[in-house]
Protein backbone atom coordinates (compact mmCIF):
# COMPACT_ATOMS: atom_id res chain seq x y z
CA UNK A 1 0.00 0.00 0.00
CA UNK A 2 2.83 2.36 0.86
CA UNK A 3 4.65 4.36 -1.76
CA UNK A 4 7.47 2.38 -3.30
CA UNK A 5 9.68 5.40 -3.87
CA UNK A 6 11.57 4.49 -0.70
CA UNK A 7 11.99 1.05 0.73
CA UNK A 8 11.30 1.80 4.40
CA UNK A 9 13.61 0.23 7.02
CA UNK A 10 10.57 -1.06 9.01
CA UNK A 11 7.73 -3.47 8.41
CA UNK A 12 4.22 -2.14 7.89
CA UNK A 13 2.91 -4.68 10.44
CA UNK A 14 5.29 -3.28 13.09
CA UNK A 15 4.24 0.26 12.22
CA UNK A 16 0.54 -0.63 12.57
CA UNK A 17 1.18 -2.47 15.85
CA UNK A 18 2.97 0.62 17.21
CA UNK A 19 0.05 2.82 16.11
CA UNK A 20 -2.50 0.52 17.78
CA UNK A 21 -0.32 0.48 20.89
CA UNK A 22 -1.12 4.16 21.43
CA UNK A 23 -4.83 3.25 21.75
CA UNK A 24 -5.72 6.56 20.14
CA UNK A 25 -7.64 5.56 16.97
CA UNK A 26 -11.35 6.41 17.14
CA UNK A 27 -11.06 8.19 20.47
CA UNK A 28 -13.05 11.43 20.89
CA UNK A 29 -11.41 14.83 20.29
CA UNK A 30 -9.19 16.04 23.13
CA UNK A 31 -8.49 19.76 23.78
CA UNK A 32 -4.70 19.19 24.05
CA UNK A 33 -4.54 17.90 20.46
CA UNK A 34 -7.10 20.42 19.17
CA UNK A 35 -4.95 23.28 20.53
CA UNK A 36 -1.91 21.99 18.63
CA UNK A 37 -3.70 21.94 15.22
CA UNK A 38 -5.16 25.39 15.91
CA UNK A 39 -1.69 26.67 16.69
CA UNK A 40 -0.26 25.02 13.53
CA UNK A 41 -2.99 26.59 11.36
CA UNK A 42 -2.45 30.05 12.86
CA UNK A 43 1.36 30.02 12.71
CA UNK A 44 1.36 28.68 9.13
CA UNK A 45 -1.57 30.98 8.19
CA UNK A 46 -3.34 28.01 6.61
CA UNK A 47 -7.11 27.38 6.68
CA UNK A 48 -6.69 23.63 7.32
CA UNK A 49 -4.54 21.73 9.83
CA UNK A 50 -4.67 18.03 10.75
CA UNK A 51 -3.13 15.44 13.03
CA UNK A 52 -3.38 12.55 10.57
CA UNK A 53 -2.68 8.95 11.62
CA UNK A 54 -2.21 6.36 8.90
CA UNK A 55 -4.19 3.21 9.69
CA UNK A 56 -4.20 0.10 7.44
CA UNK A 57 -7.08 1.23 5.21
CA UNK A 58 -7.73 4.88 6.13
CA UNK A 59 -6.22 8.02 7.54
CA UNK A 60 -7.82 9.07 10.80
CA UNK A 61 -7.61 12.56 12.29
CA UNK A 62 -7.02 12.88 16.01
CA UNK A 63 -7.59 16.63 15.58
CA UNK A 64 -8.50 18.88 12.66
CA UNK A 65 -9.48 22.45 11.77
CA UNK A 66 -10.97 23.56 8.47
CA UNK A 67 -11.64 20.17 6.85
CA UNK A 68 -14.75 18.94 8.67
CA UNK A 69 -13.86 15.23 8.42
CA UNK A 70 -12.58 12.70 10.99
CA UNK A 71 -11.18 10.28 8.44
CA UNK A 72 -10.68 9.64 4.71
CA UNK A 73 -9.78 6.65 2.55
CA UNK A 74 -6.07 6.18 1.97
CA UNK A 75 -6.27 7.21 -1.69
CA UNK A 76 -7.10 10.72 -0.44
CA UNK A 77 -4.07 10.77 1.84
CA UNK A 78 -1.16 13.03 1.07
CA UNK A 79 0.39 12.30 4.49
CA UNK A 80 0.73 8.63 3.52
CA UNK A 81 3.38 9.64 0.98
CA UNK A 82 4.82 12.61 2.82
CA UNK A 83 5.35 10.90 6.17
CA UNK A 84 8.08 8.81 4.56
CA UNK A 85 10.25 11.90 4.21
CA UNK A 86 12.36 13.24 7.06
CA UNK A 87 11.60 16.61 8.64
CA UNK A 88 8.99 18.87 7.02
CA UNK A 89 7.73 17.81 3.57
CA UNK A 90 6.26 20.54 1.38
CA UNK A 91 4.19 20.26 -1.83
CA UNK A 92 3.71 23.87 -3.05
CA UNK A 93 1.32 23.05 -5.89
CA UNK A 94 -0.59 19.78 -5.66
CA UNK A 95 -2.19 20.10 -9.15
CA UNK A 96 1.27 20.13 -10.71
CA UNK A 97 2.64 17.33 -8.54
CA UNK A 98 2.26 13.97 -10.37
CA UNK A 99 1.95 12.17 -7.00
CA UNK A 100 -1.14 14.15 -5.99
CA UNK A 101 -2.68 15.68 -9.12
CA UNK A 102 -5.35 12.96 -9.32
CA UNK A 103 -6.11 12.98 -5.55
CA UNK A 104 -9.92 13.40 -5.07
CA UNK A 105 -9.37 16.20 -2.55
CA UNK A 106 -7.28 18.04 -5.18
CA UNK A 107 -9.49 17.41 -8.22
CA UNK A 108 -12.73 17.96 -6.25
CA UNK A 109 -13.83 19.63 -2.99
CA UNK A 110 -12.09 21.23 -1.14
CA UNK A 111 -9.67 21.73 -4.10
CA UNK A 112 -6.47 21.51 -2.09
CA UNK A 113 -3.42 23.19 -3.64
CA UNK A 114 -0.79 23.38 -0.90
CA UNK A 115 0.50 20.82 1.60
CA UNK A 116 3.16 20.97 4.33
CA UNK A 117 3.55 18.17 6.85
CA UNK A 118 5.89 17.21 9.69
CA UNK A 119 6.14 13.49 10.33
CA UNK A 120 4.93 12.06 13.65
CA UNK A 121 7.55 9.50 14.57
CA UNK A 122 7.71 7.06 17.50
CA UNK A 123 10.87 7.03 19.64
CA UNK A 124 11.79 3.88 17.66
CA UNK A 125 11.57 5.82 14.40
CA UNK A 126 8.29 4.38 13.07
CA UNK A 127 6.15 6.96 11.25
CA UNK A 128 2.56 7.13 12.50
CA UNK A 129 1.32 9.97 10.26
CA UNK A 130 1.85 13.72 10.14
CA UNK A 131 0.92 17.06 11.58
CA UNK A 132 0.07 18.93 8.40
CA UNK A 133 -1.31 22.22 7.15
CA UNK A 134 -3.20 22.64 3.85
CA UNK A 135 -4.36 25.55 1.74
CA UNK A 136 -6.61 26.08 -1.26
CA UNK A 137 -4.00 28.26 -2.98
CA UNK A 138 -0.54 27.36 -4.14
CA UNK A 139 2.09 28.80 -1.74
CA UNK A 140 5.14 28.05 0.44
CA UNK A 141 6.24 27.94 4.09
CA UNK A 142 8.75 30.29 5.78
CA UNK A 143 11.68 28.78 7.68
CA UNK A 144 10.10 29.85 10.98
CA UNK A 145 6.80 28.25 10.04
CA UNK A 146 8.55 24.99 9.03
CA UNK A 147 10.51 24.97 12.30
CA UNK A 148 7.34 25.57 14.34
CA UNK A 149 5.43 22.87 12.46
CA UNK A 150 8.19 20.34 13.19
CA UNK A 151 8.35 21.38 16.86
CA UNK A 152 4.57 21.03 17.19
CA UNK A 153 4.81 17.57 15.58
CA UNK A 154 7.22 16.56 18.35
CA UNK A 155 4.69 17.84 20.87
CA UNK A 156 1.99 15.67 19.27
CA UNK A 157 4.24 12.61 19.58
CA UNK A 158 5.07 13.50 23.19
CA UNK A 159 1.34 13.77 23.97
CA UNK A 160 0.71 10.40 22.34
CA UNK A 161 3.50 8.85 24.43
CA UNK A 162 2.06 10.35 27.60
CA UNK A 163 -1.40 9.11 26.71
CA UNK A 164 -0.08 5.60 26.18
CA UNK A 165 1.85 5.63 29.47
CA UNK A 166 -1.32 6.62 31.30
CA UNK A 167 -3.37 3.92 29.54
CA UNK A 168 -0.75 1.30 30.42
CA UNK A 169 -0.63 2.46 34.02
CA UNK A 170 -4.43 2.24 34.24
CA UNK A 171 -4.35 -1.29 32.83
CA UNK A 172 -1.74 -2.32 35.38
CA UNK A 173 -3.78 -0.75 38.19
CA UNK A 174 -6.86 -2.62 37.00
CA UNK A 175 -4.91 -5.89 36.87
CA UNK A 176 -3.53 -5.40 40.37
CA UNK A 177 -6.99 -4.49 41.59
CA UNK A 178 -8.26 -7.79 40.21
CA UNK A 179 -5.43 -9.66 41.90
CA UNK A 180 -6.34 -7.96 45.19
CA UNK A 181 -9.97 -8.97 44.81
CA UNK A 182 -8.97 -12.54 44.02
CA UNK A 183 -6.71 -12.58 47.07
CA UNK A 184 -9.50 -11.26 49.30
CA UNK A 185 -11.79 -13.97 47.95
CA UNK A 186 -9.24 -16.68 48.65
CA UNK A 187 -8.64 -15.39 52.18
CA UNK A 188 -12.41 -15.46 52.84
CA UNK A 189 -12.56 -18.98 51.43
CA UNK A 190 -9.64 -19.98 53.63
CA UNK A 191 -11.45 -18.61 56.70
CA UNK A 192 -14.49 -20.67 55.77
CA UNK A 193 -12.44 -23.82 55.42
CA UNK A 194 -10.48 -23.28 58.63
CA UNK A 195 -13.66 -22.68 60.63
CA UNK A 196 -15.25 -25.74 59.08
CA UNK A 197 -12.20 -27.85 59.83
CA UNK A 198 -12.20 -26.68 63.46
CA UNK A 199 -15.89 -27.51 63.80
CA UNK A 200 -15.23 -30.93 62.23
CA UNK A 201 -12.38 -31.56 64.67
CA UNK A 202 -14.72 -30.62 67.50
CA UNK A 203 -17.22 -33.12 66.10
CA UNK A 204 -14.48 -35.77 66.01
CA UNK A 205 -13.62 -35.06 69.64
CA UNK A 206 -17.25 -35.66 70.62
CA UNK A 207 -17.68 -38.74 68.47
CA UNK A 208 -14.39 -40.28 69.54
CA UNK A 209 -15.15 -39.50 73.18
CA UNK A 210 -18.47 -41.31 72.98
CA UNK A 211 -16.93 -44.46 71.52
CA UNK A 212 -13.84 -44.82 73.71
CA UNK A 213 -13.58 -46.02 77.30
CA UNK A 214 -10.35 -44.52 78.61
CA UNK A 215 -8.34 -41.38 78.04
CA UNK A 216 -5.46 -43.35 76.52
CA UNK A 217 -7.81 -45.04 74.10
CA UNK A 218 -9.43 -41.69 73.28
CA UNK A 219 -6.09 -40.03 72.74
CA UNK A 220 -4.84 -42.75 70.41
CA UNK A 221 -8.01 -42.95 68.30
CA UNK A 222 -8.39 -39.20 68.14
CA UNK A 223 -4.80 -38.44 67.15
CA UNK A 224 -4.88 -41.19 64.52
CA UNK A 225 -8.01 -39.65 63.03
CA UNK A 226 -6.51 -36.17 62.98
CA UNK A 227 -3.32 -37.52 61.45
CA UNK A 228 -5.29 -39.32 58.75
CA UNK A 229 -7.24 -36.14 58.01
CA UNK A 230 -3.98 -34.22 57.74
CA UNK A 231 -2.55 -36.82 55.35
CA UNK A 232 -5.56 -36.50 53.04
CA UNK A 233 -5.15 -32.72 53.10
CA UNK A 234 -1.50 -33.17 52.12
CA UNK A 235 -2.65 -34.89 48.95
CA UNK A 236 -5.02 -32.14 47.88
CA UNK A 237 -3.71 -30.09 45.00
CA UNK A 238 -3.05 -26.45 45.57
CA UNK A 239 -5.57 -25.03 43.13
CA UNK A 240 -8.91 -23.58 44.15
CA UNK A 241 -10.76 -26.83 43.61
CA UNK A 242 -8.32 -29.09 45.42
CA UNK A 243 -8.36 -32.66 44.19
CA UNK A 244 -6.52 -35.81 45.28
CA UNK A 245 -6.06 -39.17 43.57
CA UNK A 246 -8.14 -41.95 45.09
CA UNK A 247 -5.28 -44.45 44.92
CA UNK A 248 -3.04 -42.22 47.01
CA UNK A 249 -5.82 -41.57 49.54
CA UNK A 250 -6.11 -45.32 50.05
CA UNK A 251 -2.33 -45.83 50.10
CA UNK A 252 -2.05 -43.23 52.86
CA UNK A 253 -3.69 -45.77 55.15
CA UNK A 254 -2.49 -49.07 53.73
CA UNK A 255 1.14 -48.09 53.04
CA UNK A 256 2.39 -49.61 56.35
CA UNK A 257 1.37 -53.02 54.96
CA UNK A 258 3.21 -52.58 51.66
CA UNK A 259 6.49 -53.94 53.07
CA UNK A 260 4.99 -57.30 54.01
CA UNK A 261 6.41 -60.43 52.33
CA UNK A 262 2.93 -61.64 51.54
CA UNK A 263 0.78 -59.06 49.76
CA UNK A 264 -1.67 -57.65 52.33
CA UNK A 265 -3.75 -55.56 49.97
CA UNK A 266 -4.65 -55.14 46.30
CA UNK A 267 -5.86 -51.91 44.76
CA UNK A 268 -7.76 -52.36 41.51
CA UNK A 269 -9.22 -49.35 39.71
CA UNK A 270 -8.63 -46.61 37.16
CA UNK A 271 -6.82 -43.36 37.98
CA UNK A 272 -9.38 -40.94 39.40
CA UNK A 273 -9.20 -37.52 41.00
CA UNK A 274 -11.60 -36.73 43.85
CA UNK A 275 -12.46 -33.16 44.79
CA UNK A 276 -11.93 -32.17 48.42
CA UNK A 277 -15.55 -32.61 49.44
CA UNK A 278 -15.35 -36.28 48.48
CA UNK A 279 -11.63 -36.89 49.09
CA UNK A 280 -11.80 -35.90 52.77
CA UNK A 281 -14.76 -38.14 53.79
CA UNK A 282 -13.42 -41.02 51.66
CA UNK A 283 -10.03 -40.61 53.35
CA UNK A 284 -11.72 -40.76 56.76
CA UNK A 285 -13.72 -43.83 55.71
CA UNK A 286 -10.58 -45.65 54.52
CA UNK A 287 -8.92 -44.77 57.83
CA UNK A 288 -11.80 -46.31 59.80
CA UNK A 289 -11.88 -49.37 57.53
CA UNK A 290 -8.14 -49.91 57.96
CA UNK A 291 -8.30 -49.39 61.74
CA UNK A 292 -11.10 -51.95 62.02
CA UNK A 293 -9.28 -54.42 59.75
CA UNK A 294 -6.16 -54.12 61.90
CA UNK A 295 -8.11 -54.60 65.15
CA UNK A 296 -10.65 -57.24 64.19
CA UNK A 297 -10.42 -58.10 60.48
CA UNK A 298 -8.16 -59.35 57.75
CA UNK A 299 -5.16 -57.26 58.77
CA UNK A 300 -5.27 -58.69 62.32
CA UNK A 301 -4.21 -62.17 61.12
CA UNK A 302 -0.97 -63.07 59.29
CA UNK A 303 -2.63 -64.54 56.18
CA UNK A 304 -5.36 -61.96 55.68
CA UNK A 305 -5.56 -59.38 52.97
CA UNK A 306 -7.82 -56.57 51.74
CA UNK A 307 -9.00 -56.05 48.19
CA UNK A 308 -10.12 -52.57 47.21
CA UNK A 309 -11.83 -52.15 43.84
CA UNK A 310 -13.25 -49.03 42.35
CA UNK A 311 -14.73 -47.80 39.10
CA UNK A 312 -16.68 -44.88 37.74
CA UNK A 313 -20.06 -45.48 36.13
CA UNK A 314 -22.85 -43.30 34.86
CA UNK A 315 -26.48 -43.87 35.81
CA UNK A 316 -29.21 -41.49 34.70
CA UNK A 317 -26.66 -38.88 33.71
CA UNK A 318 -24.94 -38.87 37.10
CA UNK A 319 -21.33 -40.03 37.32
CA UNK A 320 -20.82 -42.20 40.34
CA UNK A 321 -17.83 -43.66 42.10
CA UNK A 322 -18.27 -47.31 43.06
CA UNK A 323 -15.89 -48.39 45.77
CA UNK A 324 -15.69 -51.84 47.33
CA UNK A 325 -13.56 -52.90 50.30
CA UNK A 326 -13.51 -56.65 50.83
CA UNK A 327 -11.47 -58.49 53.43
CA UNK A 328 -10.16 -62.05 52.96
CA UNK A 329 -8.37 -64.57 55.15
CA UNK A 330 -9.03 -62.94 58.49
CA UNK A 331 -10.65 -64.49 61.56
CA UNK A 332 -14.31 -65.54 61.15
CA UNK A 333 -16.52 -62.46 61.08
CA UNK A 334 -19.57 -61.79 63.17
CA UNK A 335 -21.75 -58.70 63.65
CA UNK A 336 -20.18 -56.47 66.35
CA UNK A 337 -22.22 -55.93 69.50
CA UNK A 338 -21.10 -52.39 69.99
CA UNK A 339 -21.20 -49.79 67.23
CA UNK A 340 -18.07 -47.68 67.26
CA UNK A 341 -17.45 -44.38 65.53
CA UNK A 342 -15.90 -46.19 62.57
CA UNK A 343 -19.18 -47.84 61.67
CA UNK A 344 -21.09 -44.63 62.39
CA UNK A 345 -18.83 -42.80 60.00
CA UNK A 346 -19.38 -45.37 57.25
CA UNK A 347 -23.12 -45.70 57.72
CA UNK A 348 -24.19 -42.20 58.67
CA UNK A 349 -21.51 -39.69 57.70
CA UNK A 350 -20.90 -40.91 54.15
CA UNK A 351 -24.58 -40.90 53.14
CA UNK A 352 -25.11 -37.47 54.63
CA UNK A 353 -21.89 -35.83 53.50
CA UNK A 354 -21.48 -37.35 50.04
CA UNK A 355 -25.02 -38.44 49.19
CA UNK A 356 -23.54 -41.92 49.06
CA UNK A 357 -25.37 -45.21 49.16
CA UNK A 358 -23.51 -47.40 51.61
CA UNK A 359 -23.60 -51.12 52.29
CA UNK A 360 -21.85 -52.74 55.26
CA UNK A 361 -21.86 -56.55 55.41
CA UNK A 362 -20.34 -58.76 58.09
CA UNK A 363 -19.89 -61.72 55.74
CA UNK A 364 -18.47 -64.74 57.51
CA UNK A 365 -15.41 -65.03 55.23
CA UNK A 366 -14.59 -61.35 55.47
CA UNK A 367 -16.00 -57.89 56.09
CA UNK A 368 -17.49 -56.12 53.05
CA UNK A 369 -18.06 -52.40 52.50
CA UNK A 370 -19.60 -50.92 49.34
CA UNK A 371 -20.19 -47.31 48.46
CA UNK A 372 -21.80 -45.52 45.51
CA UNK A 373 -21.09 -41.80 45.63
CA UNK A 374 -22.03 -39.21 43.01
CA UNK A 375 -19.10 -37.26 41.57
CA UNK A 376 -19.55 -33.52 41.26
CA UNK A 377 -21.22 -32.66 37.97
CA UNK A 378 -20.21 -29.04 37.65
CA UNK A 379 -18.26 -26.64 39.70
CA UNK A 380 -19.15 -23.10 40.49
CA UNK A 381 -15.92 -21.23 39.93
CA UNK A 382 -15.95 -17.76 41.43
CA UNK A 383 -15.08 -15.06 38.89
CA UNK A 384 -12.02 -13.05 39.69
CA UNK B 1 -49.74 -27.17 66.38
CA UNK B 2 -48.90 -30.84 66.47
CA UNK B 3 -45.87 -31.87 68.42
CA UNK B 4 -44.29 -35.19 67.62
CA UNK B 5 -43.16 -35.81 71.19
CA UNK B 6 -44.62 -35.75 74.64
CA UNK B 7 -42.29 -34.41 77.27
CA UNK B 8 -39.01 -34.12 75.36
CA UNK B 9 -38.58 -30.91 73.36
CA UNK B 10 -38.21 -31.54 69.64
CA UNK B 11 -35.24 -29.75 68.03
CA UNK B 12 -34.98 -29.39 64.28
CA UNK B 13 -31.33 -29.48 63.15
CA UNK B 14 -30.06 -28.16 59.81
CA UNK B 15 -26.36 -28.79 59.25
CA UNK B 16 -24.60 -29.97 56.10
CA UNK B 17 -21.31 -31.05 57.65
CA UNK B 18 -22.14 -34.60 58.64
CA UNK B 19 -19.69 -34.99 61.51
CA UNK B 20 -20.78 -31.70 63.05
CA UNK B 21 -24.43 -32.66 62.51
CA UNK B 22 -24.12 -36.09 64.11
CA UNK B 23 -22.21 -34.72 67.08
CA UNK B 24 -24.85 -32.01 67.50
CA UNK B 25 -27.54 -34.67 67.38
CA UNK B 26 -25.80 -36.78 70.03
CA UNK B 27 -25.19 -33.76 72.26
CA UNK B 28 -28.83 -32.70 72.07
CA UNK B 29 -30.07 -36.22 72.74
CA UNK B 30 -27.70 -36.51 75.72
CA UNK B 31 -29.23 -33.28 77.05
CA UNK B 32 -32.72 -34.80 76.85
CA UNK B 33 -33.93 -33.43 73.52
CA UNK B 34 -35.53 -35.22 70.61
CA UNK B 35 -33.85 -34.40 67.27
CA UNK B 36 -35.53 -33.96 63.91
CA UNK B 37 -32.98 -34.37 61.13
CA UNK B 38 -30.18 -33.50 60.86
CA UNK B 39 -31.07 -32.15 57.42
CA UNK B 40 -28.29 -31.19 55.01
CA UNK B 41 -30.54 -29.21 52.66
CA UNK B 42 -33.20 -26.53 53.10
CA UNK B 43 -35.52 -28.40 50.74
CA UNK B 44 -35.48 -31.58 52.85
CA UNK B 45 -36.17 -29.55 56.01
CA UNK B 46 -38.98 -27.60 54.32
CA UNK B 47 -40.59 -30.87 53.30
CA UNK B 48 -40.41 -32.09 56.87
CA UNK B 49 -41.91 -28.82 58.11
CA UNK B 50 -45.00 -29.50 55.97
CA UNK B 51 -45.90 -32.34 58.30
CA UNK B 52 -44.53 -31.33 61.70
CA UNK B 53 -43.58 -28.39 63.89
CA UNK B 54 -40.55 -28.46 66.19
CA UNK B 55 -40.25 -26.70 69.54
CA UNK B 56 -36.94 -25.22 68.53
CA UNK B 57 -34.50 -25.16 65.62
CA UNK B 58 -30.75 -24.91 65.12
CA UNK B 59 -29.79 -23.68 61.65
CA UNK B 60 -26.46 -23.60 59.92
CA UNK B 61 -26.46 -20.34 57.94
CA UNK B 62 -25.62 -21.96 54.62
CA UNK B 63 -26.76 -25.43 53.66
CA UNK B 64 -25.93 -27.54 50.64
CA UNK B 65 -28.67 -25.87 48.60
CA UNK B 66 -28.07 -22.31 49.81
CA UNK B 67 -28.73 -19.92 52.72
CA UNK B 68 -31.29 -20.97 55.33
CA UNK B 69 -33.50 -17.92 54.68
CA UNK B 70 -36.64 -19.79 53.67
CA UNK B 71 -36.49 -22.04 56.70
CA UNK B 72 -35.93 -19.07 58.98
CA UNK B 73 -38.95 -17.30 57.45
CA UNK B 74 -41.11 -20.41 57.80
CA UNK B 75 -40.08 -20.87 61.44
CA UNK B 76 -40.76 -17.19 62.18
CA UNK B 77 -44.22 -17.59 60.65
CA UNK B 78 -44.95 -20.59 62.92
CA UNK B 79 -43.50 -18.79 66.01
CA UNK B 80 -40.84 -21.47 66.42
CA UNK B 81 -37.77 -20.05 68.18
CA UNK B 82 -34.46 -20.76 66.45
CA UNK B 83 -30.78 -19.94 66.59
CA UNK B 84 -28.22 -19.75 63.83
CA UNK B 85 -25.04 -21.75 64.36
CA UNK B 86 -22.50 -20.60 61.82
CA UNK B 87 -18.75 -20.47 61.37
CA UNK B 88 -18.81 -17.52 59.03
CA UNK B 89 -19.10 -13.86 59.97
CA UNK B 90 -20.00 -13.06 56.35
CA UNK B 91 -23.21 -15.06 56.71
CA UNK B 92 -24.50 -12.33 58.99
CA UNK B 93 -24.50 -9.94 56.02
CA UNK B 94 -26.07 -12.63 53.88
CA UNK B 95 -28.94 -13.03 56.34
CA UNK B 96 -29.09 -9.44 57.57
CA UNK B 97 -32.86 -9.57 58.15
CA UNK B 98 -32.34 -12.14 60.94
CA UNK B 99 -29.83 -10.02 62.82
CA UNK B 100 -32.01 -10.04 65.96
CA UNK B 101 -31.84 -13.85 66.11
CA UNK B 102 -29.29 -15.54 68.37
CA UNK B 103 -26.09 -16.13 66.39
CA UNK B 104 -23.60 -18.61 67.73
CA UNK B 105 -20.24 -18.80 66.09
CA UNK B 106 -18.86 -22.25 65.37
CA UNK B 107 -17.33 -24.03 67.09
CA UNK B 108 -18.62 -23.74 70.68
CA UNK B 109 -18.69 -26.38 73.44
CA UNK B 110 -21.87 -28.41 73.26
CA UNK B 111 -22.83 -27.21 76.76
CA UNK B 112 -23.03 -23.62 75.49
CA UNK B 113 -25.26 -24.65 72.61
CA UNK B 114 -27.53 -26.71 74.85
CA UNK B 115 -27.79 -23.83 77.31
CA UNK B 116 -28.79 -21.42 74.51
CA UNK B 117 -31.46 -23.90 73.46
CA UNK B 118 -32.83 -24.05 77.01
CA UNK B 119 -33.03 -20.27 77.14
CA UNK B 120 -34.98 -20.14 73.88
CA UNK B 121 -37.37 -22.82 75.14
CA UNK B 122 -37.91 -21.00 78.45
CA UNK B 123 -38.35 -17.73 76.58
CA UNK B 124 -41.32 -19.03 74.63
CA UNK B 125 -43.20 -20.60 77.55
Amino acid sequence: MLNDEFLPPWKESDRLAALRGYRVLDTPPEPEFDALVQLAARICQAPIALISLIDDHRQWFKAEVGLGMRETALDCSICLTMMLRPGVAVAPNLTEDPRFSTNPLVTGEPHLRFYAGAVLRTPDGLPLGALCVLDRVSRGLTADQAFTLETLAHQVTALLELRRAIAERDERLEASHQIEQRQALLVRELHHRVKNTLATVQGLVGATGRSTGSFDEFYLSFSNRISSLAKTHNLLTEDYWQTATLREIILNELKPFAESQQPRFRLIGPPIELSADLAVPVGMAVHELTTNAVRYGALSAPGGHVEVRWSVGETEGIRKLHLEWKEHGGPPVSEPQHQGFGTTLLQRVLPMQCNAEVEVKYERDGFLFRMNAPLMKQRLVPTY
Amino acid sequence: MTKLTGSKPLVLVLEDEAIIALNLQDDLQDAGHEVAGPFATCSAALEWLQTATPDLAILDATLKDGPCREIALELSRCDVPFLIYSGHQQDRQLLAEFDHITWIEKPVPSAVLVQECQQLLVGCD
